[in-house]
């Protein structure tokens, strides 16, 4: 009997090139859930946005399921539900909200509640033989220094919704430690393709970066030298592929990050300006001002300076930097010691933020951060 | 406002004349000095006066000059009198810069020159302006050689001129306006070879307190060394804050001789300048 995989969020950020990744260099049938909200459940359209071809292959081990993780039994109709219960073998849960600025109760619907309905239907699974979960590095909150993988529960808080409830989402997952093997990947901040630049979700620092090219970023909290931790989605997901499924360790972590050659702040700051400036000369000659960086509480000063002037603009602006620059307060470096040893050549296959950062930026500008197709 | 440190607003019904206002502040700086030295004088104004005029009737009226007037009544028989505008706040420490380098260049002995500014709201206007009150106000100063007190040690203005609309670039403005003084404050130390800590007393615009609480924590410098007591009292005035402020702040024996005082503003158009003197 083939390996059959059921994959949730497998058209989101990381989970379509994860996706795309397993219908090419493995035979397994792939159960993907889609959203009963979102895409049409048509093979032809999610192979071409998994840029595969729409060949016969592809057509067959391809199985779309509709539902809807924050539902009970995922909200799927009872033949589907039985028909993963009685075939599938392995299970990665990828879907999650990633905004920052959710209402916890929104934030938790999703990432926990979702999470536990796809555990539950694991635990369902008769044949069940791994479980991969897609978390993130920042679950450690406002913990400082070195972050370790074995480490989880902590009382540091949180800087935004989404890293409290991916931390619960690990926490609720210890529950199911006896019914079926676990991985966590904990993943850094996704920034783009590292070999086109594609972005296919605009996240925080996108954000950060469209404020800069608008001229609306006035400062930033945290320090000059605190490290920016970005990866590429293309070598994050083969990472994620060849640790769920060629050196699949139960019951433990990863952490997928950058690293010690990440940014800092000040140099990314510097680099955007100077990639902004490469790929629409016309905006240097504005000679927008980089943004001051500013201690936390010179920050949340200026933020409600602006709330209380009522300025619209510049409030959603800083909102939308608020519920992740904070986190610039928190200095950390996230220790790798049990990605090396499962993946020695990890470092060694790492494209470097610096070669690939300029083509994002200017992905970003040419589709205008996702508003042209 | 009051999160911007204005506790009160009195808005007078007769608004005050401008040339009033003006010649009362610069009759006093020539009122003790040999009027024959006095090369030039400059009239600066922020407002875009010229715009409001309606002088269909009689062009002459277009050419009826207040910086001539000033020249006629203060009697200062060899001034060369220019009005200058449209550097918004920046404008009379601008005009101090040019009095200053005329003054470095020129050979003529105790040769003087008055700065002067002022601005009048019309009747009517909106007082609240970008997150702050407006007062009219006029002031002036009298720039000479070799001067005993407030002795210009450097003048810096960083410029950013995409900004010169300023309603179509309002928000670009606010995002921009604490990194730019960040920069402009920083650039005008280095100049001037001075450490923020040798700074005595900064002299402020009387825009907000809230934005000189956030630039005290951007420069390192404590409120306590910031002047802020005619925020709340006067509020912003133009061009004339610096001048206002540095008369009570020596009314109130604040200052000491040798002590380095640093004036800082913004001004629409868009330039951010810092003036450092030592008393």
């Amino acid at each position: 009997m083939n390996n059959k995989l059921f994959i949730t969020g497998g058209m989101g950020m990381v989970g379509r090139e994860i996706t795309s990744l397993l219908m090419q260099k493995t035979d397994a049938d792939i159960y993907l859930l889609i959203h009963d909200q979102g895409l049409s459940a048509d093979k032809e359209t999610i192979l071409a946005v998994l840029s595969l071809p729409n060949k016969k292959e592809f057509r067959e081990r391809l199985k779309l399921v509709k539902g809807d993780v924050t539902k009970p039994k995922l909200g799927m109709e009872k033949s589907d539900y039985r028909d993963l219960t009685d075939n599938v073998t392995h299970i990665i849960h990828a879907a999650a909200s990633t905004r920052f600025d959710l209402p916890i109760e929104e934030a938790r619907k999703i990432n926990v509640t979702g999470t536990k309905n796809v555990a539950l239907l694991a635990k369902d699974c008769g044949h069940i033989l791994q479980f991969g979960f897609l978390s993130t590095a920042y679950i450690s909150g406002k913990r400082t220094g070195v972050i370790k993988e074995k480490e989880l529960e902590h009382t540091a808080g949180f800087v935004n919704t989404y890293e409290q409830s991916k931390y619960e989402a690990e926490i609720l997952l210890k529950d199911f430690s006896n019914n079926f093997p676990t991985s966590i990947y904990r993943l850094s901040t996704v920034f783009g393709d590292s070999k086109t630049g594609k972005v296919s979700h605009f996240i925080a620092p996108h954000q950060a970066v469209r404020m800069m090219y608008l001229g609306l970023a006035s400062m930033l909290p945290g320090t000059p030298d605190y490290s920016i931790d970005l990866i590429s989605s293309d070598y994050t997901a083969s990472t994620v592929v060849d640790l769920y499924w060629k050196k699949f360790k139960p019951n433990q972590t990863f952490h997928i990050t950058h690293g010690n050659q990440s940014f800092t702040l000040k140099e990314i700051i510097d680099e955007s300006y100077k990639q902004l400036a490469v790929a629409d000369p016309e905006w240097s000659l504005r000679n927008y001002p980089k943004p001051a960086i500013v201690p936390g509480d010179v920050f949340d000063l200026f933020m409600n300076s602006a709330t209380a002037a009522n300025n619209p603009i510049l409030q959603k602006t800083l909102n939308a930097l608020n519920h992740f620059a904070h986190q610039l307060l928190y200095p950390k470096k996230f220790d790798r010691k049990n990605l090396l040893t499962v993946l020695p050549d990890y470092e060694k296959g790492l494209p470097p933020i610096q070669e690939y950062y300029g083509k994002v930026i200017q992905y970003c500008i040419k589709t205008k951060w996702g508003k042209i197709k | 406002m009051s999160d911007f440190g204005f506790k009160n607003c009195y808005i007078q019904e007769k608004i005050a004349k401008s040339t009033d206002l003006l010649l009362e502040s610069a009759k006093e700086v020539v009122s003790e000095i040999d009027r024959n030295n006095v090369s030039r004088i400059f009239l600066y104004s922020g407002i875009n006066s010229y715009l409001e005029k309606d002088n269909k009737e009689n062009a002459l009226e277009l050419f009826q000059y207040p910086v001539a007037e000033l020249r006629h009544t203060l009697e200062l028989p060899k001034a060369n009198s220019l009005a200058i505008s449209q550097q918004g706040c920046s404008g009379l420490l601008s005009a101090i810069d040019i009095a200053y380098h005329l003054l470095e260049s020129s050979d003529v002995e105790n040769e003087s020159m008055v700065c002067a500014t002022v601005d009048v709201l019309p009747a009517g206007t909106k007082r609240e302006i970008m997150y702050n009150v407006m007062s009219d106000a006029a002031a002036s100063v009298l720039i000479t050689k070799n001067s005993e007190k407030n002795r210009i040690v450097h003048f810096h203005q960083q410029i950013l001129p995409y900004y010169w609309d300023t309603p179509l670039h309002e928000n670009e403005l606010l995002a921009s306006y604490f990194p730019m003084a960040q920069r402009a404050i920083e650039s005008a130390l280095s100049g001037a070879g001075l450490k923020i800590s040798d700074i005595k007393w900064v002299v402020p615009h009387n825009v907000s307190l809230r934005s000189w609480e956030i630039l005290a924590k951007l420069v390192h410098i404590p409120m306590e060394k910031i002047w802020t007591n005619n925020i709340a009292r006067i509020g912003h005035t133009v061009s004339s804050d610096h001048i206002i402020n540095l008369v009570d702040m020596e009314k109130e024996g604040a200052l000491k001789k040798g002590d380095y005082l640093l004036l800082f503003t913004f001004g629409f158009g868009a330039s951010w300048s810092c003036l450092i003197l030592q008393h």
